[in-house]
């Protein structure tokens, strides 16, 4: 699966120490926090307050899609919630494309969530006594577009998403999934940069889920869009995510790429999450190969020029069907023409297993650097 | 003043109050009976001016527009046979008195109801004083009106006005409170002013509730209406009250078929408006 | 010139089948007089044969210990003024029409309420005439009563009854269709009989609903008594009446703001029952 590179510095959205505390007394306990750094369960012992995020530092680049995944009671849908302000933080700073939420003016708050934050809700609300064409463009009626143009911005919208037919039926004559592909439309009608998803795709049936998850990810990326995707389902934020991030009770684990965090988790909670995922395609080759120098080293009689190739962002599944069509026990990784590593069968081997080759240059490192 | 004396002196003080009142406070309350009377009688002018076949052939086509064609006929039926029985002054005059009345308790009710349902710490207040006036037997609001207007019309519109009033107020309120959550949310998210949330999310959502306070609101005003003809409002509560007192049982009888008649007309169109408001968000 | 010529008078055509009913059912009318009067003589005694602070007392007692200090204290303040105003017996008189209302309304609506969340049919046929009974003015159920049974305190106990059945009916049947399924699968998987189902189960969990209908039978069934002291029903209604008619504003809102302490009264307490039935609430 091929990804756009995301401008690593084009950050959209950015959370800085953000905190939120929920509770009568949640001031005091955030001074707490601040000045002797309580847990979560003293807070809730001594302010009888619930903490909601802790300390949350995160950022979002421009057209990746950035999966924040958690069990329920992580914190992840009030996190969600801080980036657009509908709750307010306790603590930190939230940035929108470099500006802080907390120091715009209502009206300018506004004018951010109409036009440059969009929202897709789990339980969609779709506005029942309303055509879904109407739906569709309530963003742009909002922001005082004219009816006709913003009837035929919404039009285009729903055909994006395939419900081009339906523009005059009502909310519920459609399916789950079809009305939330109408809440879909409705957030990219308004063409914001970042669009925040909140579980969009949990109400629906396995099968419509993969459809969507898979309509959802193209059409972000052709559009080339920012998504903020929440979920407690691992396997979708697998699917989708440029970056996922490990949430649990309102703190982030481990921030990476799927392939960072099966290969090198950062707890054992988040080992224990990933222990079911196939390695099979997330774990690349540029992870698993042994640097071409260390490899000449050991098997000083192979050309290495004759072996098969590989890129080193193709997966071990490739690479296990190169191996196998070619009947041959060691591929050869290169970059541009250049060979820079070669993957023998232990190295596959251990690949499947979730483990990566410790000569492997670190995600980062130009490749054909060795590490020794 | 000793237990014993409290009725008296309770009796006289009500009685210099009232005359102060009637000194003090006559232009005022003239004033609003004048109002009221004016609107009452302008409205019956109307109905009188058309005949009554004309009348009857135009609810029916407000029930059919609203409730149906089959209640349309009924409606058609109903309205003639008040005619027929003699009482047509009479059933306009009732309904004249309950659509004055209750016009005026909502054009009261719904927008307090609306800023009650936006601001709780007024609704906090409002709410509890409409209950209590809900809760007691609606004929004792005859009593400060007739000693504030006297016998009359008027008497009996400020009392129906009184009783019309909370249900559209609470309900209305009601209604406006409990827009879901995550329409609310959406709201939010999308980027709505105060105003756009009022108008485009709060109010359609409401408008079920608002609609129910409206038909509990006419159907107190028309039960109020009937009993107020005990101080001279007219109307078929009038017919009642003397054919009660003088045991006339035919003419209590046709009484009796008019209000059971216009109460299911009224009733119906009622819900019919209703439910044609829901109609259009399928 | 709006009125047809043409009239005729469904009235006229119908009285003679009143009096017909009366001379020849009077049998009928007269045992029900009989046993409504009997009934209300022996409340009106009961309430009436104590003094009046002892009354007092005995209610604010009753409601301290079955309610809640502040029940109690209302309870005495509204009818303390009932009896400083002067207008004790007819207070007296008008809360044992109430009384003997609900008393006959409930035990018609409980068993119908019950019968009709079991057997649908009858709960919808039940349903259109309950409608037009509760959208019909009160008014209406005076008139055929007073046909009947003349002026006085009848005529009123039998239009209230009738005016105070269709709350209680349908919050009954309400009531008991909300409870749920389970539950009486429960009693059913233990081998229950159908009757104690009703009675330990059911009815324990449809309370609260219940005394909302029997709170709604109460206030509507006093409404109906008020305004029926307009057909010799005595009463504080009976006094308002005379305050309006006689224009003696003194006593019509004296009598006015008895039937305001004990509409209060009346909700209140059944509502402090309804409480204390119903679980009990955090923060109260």
């Amino acid at each position: 699966m091929t990804t756009t590179t995301s401008d690593v510095n084009d950050v959209l959205v950015s959370c800085e120490s953000v905190w939120k505390i929920f509770g009568e007394n949640s001031a005091e306990a955030m001074k707490a926090v601040v000045e002797r750094g309580l847990t979560k369960k003293q807070i809730l012992q001594d302010y009888s307050c619930v903490v909601g995020v802790s300390g949350v530092n995160l950022e979002v680049r421009r057209g990746e899609i950035f999966c924040i995944m958690g069990l329920s009671g992580s914190g992840k849908s009030t996190l969600i919630r801080l980036l657009n302000k509908l709750i307010t933080p306790s603590s930190g700073k939230v940035r929108v494309k470099g500006r802080e939420l907390s120091s715009l003016s209502a009206a300018e708050l506004r004018a951010v969530r109409a036009r440059q934050i969009g929202m897709v809700f789990q339980s969609v609300a779709l506005l029942p006594h309303r055509t879904v064409l109407e739906n569709t463009a309530f963003g742009l009626e909002v922001q005082g577009v004219p009816k006709a143009e913003r009837f035929k911005i919404a039009e285009a919208a729903l055909v994006k998403v395939g419900l081009g037919d339906w523009i005059k039926r009502y909310p519920d004559e459609l399916s789950g999934g079809m009305q939330q592909r109408v809440g879909l439309a409705r957030a990219l009608a308004a063409d914001p940069e970042i669009i925040l998803m909140d579980e969009p795709f949990s109400a629906l049936d396995p099968l419509i889920r993969r459809q969507l998850q898979d309509e959802f990810r193209q059409l972000t990326k052709e559009l080339g869009k920012s998504a903020v995707f929440i979920t407690h389902d691992l396997d979708e934020a697998i699917r989708l995510g440029d970056r996922i991030a490990i949430m649990k009770d309102g703190m982030i684990i481990q921030v990476g790429t799927a392939e960072d965090i099966v290969l090198n988790p950062a707890d054992d909670y988040v080992a224990e999450f990933v222990a079911g995922i196939s390695r099979l395609h997330l774990v690349k080759a540029k992870s698993v190969m042994t640097p071409v120098a260390l490899y000449k080293v050991a098997h000083p009689n192979v050309d290495v020029s004759r072996l098969p190739i590989t890129s080193p962002d193709a997966d071990l599944d490739q690479v296990i069907g190169l191996a196998v069509v070619n009947d041959r026990d060691a591929i050869a990784v290169a970059e541009e023409g250049v060979v820079c590593g070669v993957i023998t069968l232990r190295d596959l081997l251990r690949g499947v297993q979730g483990t990566a080759n410790e000569y492997a240059p670190a995600a980062g490192q130009p490749l054909t650097e060795v590490s020794s | 003043m000793s237990i014993e004396n409290f009725p008296d002196a309770f009796d006289s003080t009500v009685d210099t109050g009232l005359e102060w009142l009637s000194d003090n406070g006559s232009g005022l309350f003239d004033a609003i009976n004048d109002v009221l009377k004016g609107a009452y009688e302008s409205l019956l002018w109307l109905f009188n001016l058309t005949p009554y076949y004309v009348v009857a052939v135009l609810i029916a086509l407000l029930g059919w527009r609203l409730a149906g064609l089959r209640f349309a006929i009924i409606a058609l039926i109903g309205m003639l046979f008040c005619a027929f029985i003699g009482l047509w002054p009479e059933t306009m005059g009732t309904l004249a008195l309950v659509v004055v009345a209750t016009l005026l308790a909502l054009l009261v009710a719904i927008p307090l109801g609306v800023l009650a349902g936006l601001l709780p710490r007024l609704d906090r207040i409002i709410e509890p004083a409409l209950d209590l006036v809900q809760t007691m037997p609606p004929y004792i609001y005859l009593l400060p009106a007739i000693a504030l207007l006297g016998y009359g019309t008027g008497t009996a519109l400020l009392a129906t006005f009184v009783v019309a009033l909370p249900p559209a107020f609470c309900l209305t309120s009601l209604g406006i409170r409990m827009t879901p959550n995550e329409f609310i949310e959406l709201g939010n998210a999308s980027g709505v002013t105060g105003w756009q949330m009022f108008l485009k999310i709060r109010l359609p959502f409401a408008m079920p509730s608002i609609m129910a306070g409206i038909n509990q609101s006419l159907m107190m005003a028309f039960g109020m209406v009937v009993i107020a003809g005990i101080v001279g409002s007219g109307g078929l509560g009038e017919t009642i009250y003397s054919a009660i007192r003088t045991l006339d049982i035919a003419k209590s009888i046709n009484g009796a078929i008019a209000i059971v008649i216009l109460t299911m007309v009224l009733d119906r169109l009622a819900q019919g408006a209703a439910t044609a408001q829901e109609g259009k968000r399928l | 010139m709006s009125a047809p010529e043409l009239q005729f008078s469904p009235g006229k055509y119908l009285a003679p089948l009143v009096d017909w009913f009366n001379t020849n059912l009077h049998g009928v009318s007269k045992t029900i007089s009989v046993v409504v009067e009997f009934s209300l003589r022996a409340i009106e005694s009961a309430l009436l044969a104590l003094p009046p602070l002892a009354v007092i007392a005995i209610v604010a007692i009753g409601a301290a210990l079955l309610i809640r200090v502040r029940v109690a204290v209302l309870a005495a303040a509204m009818l303390g003024y009932c009896l400083i105003s002067g207008l004790w017996i007819a207070s007296m008189q008008t809360i044992a029409l109430v009384s003997v209302a609900v008393l006959i309304s409930v035990s018609i609506a409980f068993p119908l309420g019950i019968l009709a969340s079991r057997v649908k049919r009858v709960d919808a046929a039940l349903r259109p005439v309950l409608d037009v009974m509760q959208t019909v003015p009160p008014w209406v159920y005076l008139i055929p009563a007073v046909m009947i049974f003349s002026l006085g305190r009848v005529p009123a106990i039998i239009a209230t009854v009738v005016y105070g059945i269709p709350p209680m009916l349908r919050l009954t049947t309400l009531a008991l269709k909300q409870v749920p399924k389970e539950m009486v699968e429960l009693g059913n998987a233990m081998g229950a009989t159908k009757r104690s189902i009703l009675f330990k189960i059911e009815i324990p969990l449809a309370t609260p609903t219940l005394l909302v209908g029997l709170n709604q039978c109460i206030l509507l069934s006093l409404a109906m008594v008020v305004l029926a002291g307009l057909v010799g029903a005595g009463g504080l209604g009976a006094e308002v009446t005379r305050g309006l008619t006689r224009m003696e504003m003194g006593l019509g809102l004296r009598a006015g703001l008895a039937i305001v302490a004990v509409a209060l009264l009346l909700d209140r307490v059944s509502r402090g029952l309804l409480d204390r039935n119903s679980r009990p609430v955090a923060g109260r």
